[in-house]
C-alpha cells in the first residue's frame, strides 16, 4: 500500500450518500524528462482528485512541476524528450494514458479543455477568433458550419465579450490581452467540457482584468458543473478562486487541504513561506521570502526536498524521503507536522 | 470596405511610381552597358560582304552615330508610347519578336514554378513534422544537393536518361501550347524539371525552417489542445503562418526562373526569350536587348506585386 494514495475528495454531499465521483483522478503520476544528466524525474508520485463543480488550486514556485502535471494530464508533453514514468490519469472516466491518438483528440477540447498562460500568443494570428472557436465546435459536434459559428458567437457572449457577433470576425491582434483570454475561455467552454485546466490564466493580465477573469472562471465552473484545475503561483488568486489547494514543491505535492484550512493554518513550512510572501498592508512589515531556490531534478537533497531551505529543519529531515501523510481531511509531507505551529502570517 | 479601397489606391499609386522609376533605370543601365561593350551593330546589320561605305551608311541609317543620350532618348520616347523599334537584323518589329518568344519562356517558367512548389511544399511539411528524424535528414540532403547541382549538368543528365536511354522524351525542340498541349508538355517537362530543381530546393529549405519555427508556437499547442488531429494542425494552423516567408522565397525564385531559363532554353533548344536575348547580345541588336530586358523587368515587378498581395491572405495584420 502506497502511503501517497492519500487523495482527499472534499465531500459536498450528505455523509449518508455515495461520495460524488471525481471527474479528475490522478494517482501516483511520475514524469521524466531528458536532461544533460540523462532521464530525470521532474514529477514524483503526484495524486489529486477534483469533483464536479470544484476548483483545485495547484500552487508552487516556477519549476515546481505544476505546468508539467497539467500538460501530462492533457497528454501535451513533447513526445520526444519526456515520458510518463508511472501512475494513472483518469479524466471523466477515461484512462488518458490508454487512449490512442484519435480517441485522445476526441477528448481534448471536448470533454477536457485547457486555457494557457499567454493569451497574446495562444491564439492563431492567421484566423479570426470566431473561426478558431467554430473550428473546435465543428471538430467535436456534428453541426453545420453555420451552427458552429452561432455557437462560437454564443460562447463569446457567455464570457462577456461585448458585440460578440461583430467581434467574432476580428483577428487576435485586434483584441486586448483580457479580451483574448476571454476568447480563450470561450474556446475552452465552447464544447461544454467536463474538465477544465487553467494554467496561470491571469498571470499575464492587469490586476483589474485579472479579477474579472477569475470571477468568470468561478461562475463558469459553477454554472457548467465542471471540475477545474487552476494552476498559479499566486496565493492571493487561490484565496479568491479555489475550493481546495495542492501545494507543489520540487515535483511533489507537499501539502493538500481545503482553502479555509490552509489559510487558517498551513501544515507545511513551504506553504507557510508562500503565504507569508503575499503582501499585506496591515502592519506593513518586511515581506517574507523563502531563501534559496528549487533544486534541480538531478540534484535533489536527501530526505525532505524542502529541508535545505526550511527554517524548521532538524537532522532527521534529511534521513529518508517523506511520504504525504494524512492528518484528518488534509495531508502534509512534513516530518514535524505534529509539533510545529505554523501560521499564515507573522 | 472603405479601408480596403484606400489601401488599394495607396498600393497602386506607390507601386506605379516606383515601378516606372525602376524600369527607366534598368533600361538606361542596359543601354549604357551595350554601348560600352566592344562590337559594332552596324557591321553585323550590314551583312558579311558589306563594304566600308555600306557599313557607314548603315550606321548612319540606324542612328548609331548620334550621341548616346540622344540614342537612349529616342528609344525611351518610343518605349513610353509603346513603340519598341525594330530589330537591327532583318527589321522585324521588337514587339512582334517578344510577342512570339515571351509566351514560350513564360510557359516554361510557370511549369517550372508549379513543379517546384508541388515538390517543395509537401517535402517541407513532411520534413518539419518529422524534424531530426531520418526522413527529415533525407529531404534536407536532397534539398542541399538541389541547390548545389549546376543547371546545365542536371539538364544533360535528364537528356541522357530520358532521351538517350529510356527514349521517352525528345531531347530538344518545342511545340506551341495552343496547338498541341500534350506535345508541348512532352517538350517542356525536362526543361521545366531542370529549371525547377534549384528553386524547389530553396523553397523547401525556407518553408521547412519557418514551419519548424511555427510548430513551436503557443497557438499550435492550443490547436492540439482543442482536439485537432495532427494533419489539421500542420496543414491549417502551421502552414498558413509559415506561408509569408515561403511566399517571399517563391517570389524571389520566380524572378530567378526568368533568368535561369536562358541557360535551359539553350540546352533544350527552346525558342524563348532567353534564346532571343543571347542572339541579340551576340549581334549587338540594341532594340531587341532593350525590349527583352524591359519585358523581364516588368515580369519581375508583377511577380513582386503578386507576392505582396499574397501577404494579405496569409497575414491578417497586413490588411
Amino acid at each position: 500500500m502506497n502511503v501517497d494514495n492519500g487523495a482527499v475528495l472534499l465531500q459536498t454531499s450528505e455523509p449518508t450518500q455515495q461520495p460524488v465521483k471525481p471527474l479528475v483522478s490522478v494517482k501516483d503520476l511520475s514524469v521524466e524528462f531528458v536532461t544533460d544528466h540523462g532521464w530525470q524525474r521532474v514529477i514524483n508520485n503526484v495524486s489529486l482528485e477534483i469533483a464536479p463543480g470544484k476548483i483545485l488550486g495547484v500552487v508552487g514556485e516556477s519549476g515546481s512541476g505544476k505546468s508539467v502535471t497539467s500538460l501530462a494530464m492533457m497528454r501535451l508533453l513533447p513526445k520526444q524528450g519526456s515520458r510518463i514514468a508511472g501512475g494513472s490519469i483518469e479524466i471523466d472516466g477515461e484512462d488518458i494514458q490508454s487512449l490512442d491518438d484519435k480517441a485522445l483528440s476526441q477528448m481534448r477540447g471536448n470533454r477536457m479543455a485547457m486555457i494557457f498562460q499567454e493569451p497574446m500568443t495562444s491564439l492563431n494570428p492567421a484566423y479570426t477568433i470566431g473561426e478558431q472557436i467554430a473550428e473546435t465546435v465543428r471538430r467535436h459536434k456534428r453541426v453545420s458550419s453555420k451552427e458552429a459559428w452561432k455557437r462560437a458567437v454564443e460562447s463569446l457572449d457567455d464570457v462577456g465579450i461585448p458585440n460578440a457577433a461583430g467581434r467574432a470576425r476580428r483577428y487576435p491582434h485586434e483584441f486586448s490581452g483580457g479580451m483574448r483570454q476571454r476568447a480563450m475561455i470561450a474556446m475552452a467552454i465552447s464544447c461544454k467540457p467536463r474538465v477544465l485546466i487553467a494554467d496561470e490564466p491571469t498571470t499575464a493580465l492587469d490586476v483589474t482584468i485579472q479579477a474579472q477573469i477569475l470571477q468568470l472562471l468561478r461562475s463558469m465552473c459553477e454554472d457548467l458543473g465542471l471540475a477545474m484545475m487552476f494552476i498559479t503561483h499566486n496565493m492571493g488568486v487561490v484565496a479568491d478562486t479555489c475550493d481546495d489547494v495542492a501545494v507543489m514543491y520540487a515535483g511533489e505535492i507537499v501539502e493538500r487541504a481545503g482553502i479555509y484550512e490552509i489559510f487558517a493554518q498551513p501544515k507545511h513550512p513551504y506553504t507557510e513561506g508562500l503565504l507569508r510572501a503575499v503582501p499585506k498592508l496591515q502592519g506593513r512589515s518586511e515581506l517574507a521570502s523563502i531563501p534559496g531556490t528549487t533544486p534541480a531534478p538531478w540534484d535533489m537533497p536527501p530526505g525532505c526536498r524542502f529541508q535545505p531551505r526550511c527554517p524548521y529543519a532538524v537532522p532527521e529531515c534529511a534521513e529518508s524521503p517523506l511520504p504525504l501523510r494524512q492528518i484528518a481531511d488534509r495531508s502534509s509531507r512534513c516530518l514535524r507536522v505534529g509539533e510545529l505551529d505554523l501560521k499564515a502570517s507573522k | 470596405m472603405r479601408s480596403i479601397t484606400k489601401w488599394w489606391k495607396l498600393i497602386v499609386l506607390k507601386r506605379l511610381g516606383s515601378s516606372l522609376a525602376l524600369l527607366t533605370m534598368v533600361s538606361a543601365i542596359t543601354f549604357c552597358m551595350i554601348l560600352l561593350v566592344p562590337g559594332d551593330p552596324a557591321v553585323t546589320a550590314a551583312g558579311p560582304e558589306a563594304t566600308n561605305e555600306q557599313i557607314e551608311e548603315t550606321r548612319e541609317r540606324l542612328g548609331l552615330n548620334d550621341n548616346m543620350l540622344v540614342q537612349f532618348g529616342r528609344w525611351f520616347a518610343g518605349a513610353v508610347s509603346g513603340e519598341l523599334g525594330s530589330s537591327l537584323q532583318g527589321g522585324t518589329p521588337v514587339s512582334q519578336l517578344i510577342g512570339e518568344r515571351f509566351p514560350v519562356t513564360l510557359g516554361l517558367a510557370v511549369a517550372a514554378l508549379v513543379i517546384a512548389v508541388a515538390v517543395a511544399v509537401p517535402a517541407a511539411i513532411i520534413a518539419a513534422a518529422n524534424k531530426g528524424k531520418l526522413v527529415d535528414r533525407l529531404i534536407t540532403l536532397v534539398a542541399s544537393a538541389g541547390v548545389a547541382v549546376p543547371t546545365f549538368w542536371l539538364g544533360l543528365m535528364l537528356v541522357v536518361g530520358f532521351s538517350l536511354y529510356a527514349r521517352l522524351l525528345p531531347s530538344s525542340g518545342y511545340a506551341p501550347f495552343w496547338e498541341d498541349p500534350l506535345e508541348w508538355a512532352r517538350f517542356i517537362i525536362m526543361p521545366a524539371l531542370t529549371l525547377a530543381a534549384a528553386p524547389a530546393a530553396e523553397i523547401a529549405r525556407q518553408l521547412r525552417g519557418s514551419m519548424i519555427g511555427v510548430l513551436e508556437q503557443d497557438y499550435i499547442r492550443t490547436a492540439t489542445a482543442k482536439g485537432l488531429l495532427p494533419r489539421a494542425v500542420l496543414l491549417k494552423h502551421a502552414l498558413k503562418n509559415a506561408g509569408v516567408p515561403a511566399m517571399t522565397v517563391i517570389g524571389l525564385q520566380a524572378a530567378f526562373l526568368l533568368g535561369g531559363s536562358v541557360i535551359v532554353e539553350q540546352i533544350f533548344g527552346i525558342p524563348g526569350l532567353g534564346a532571343l536575348s543571347i542572339t541579340a547580345v551576340l549581334q549587338r541588336d540594341i532594340p531587341v536587348i532593350q525590349g527583352a530586358v524591359l519585358v523581364t523587368a516588368i515580369s519581375v515587378l508583377v511577380v513582386n506585386l503578386l507576392v505582396d498581395l499574397s501577404y494579405r491572405i496569409f497575414n491578417p495584420k497586413v490588411r
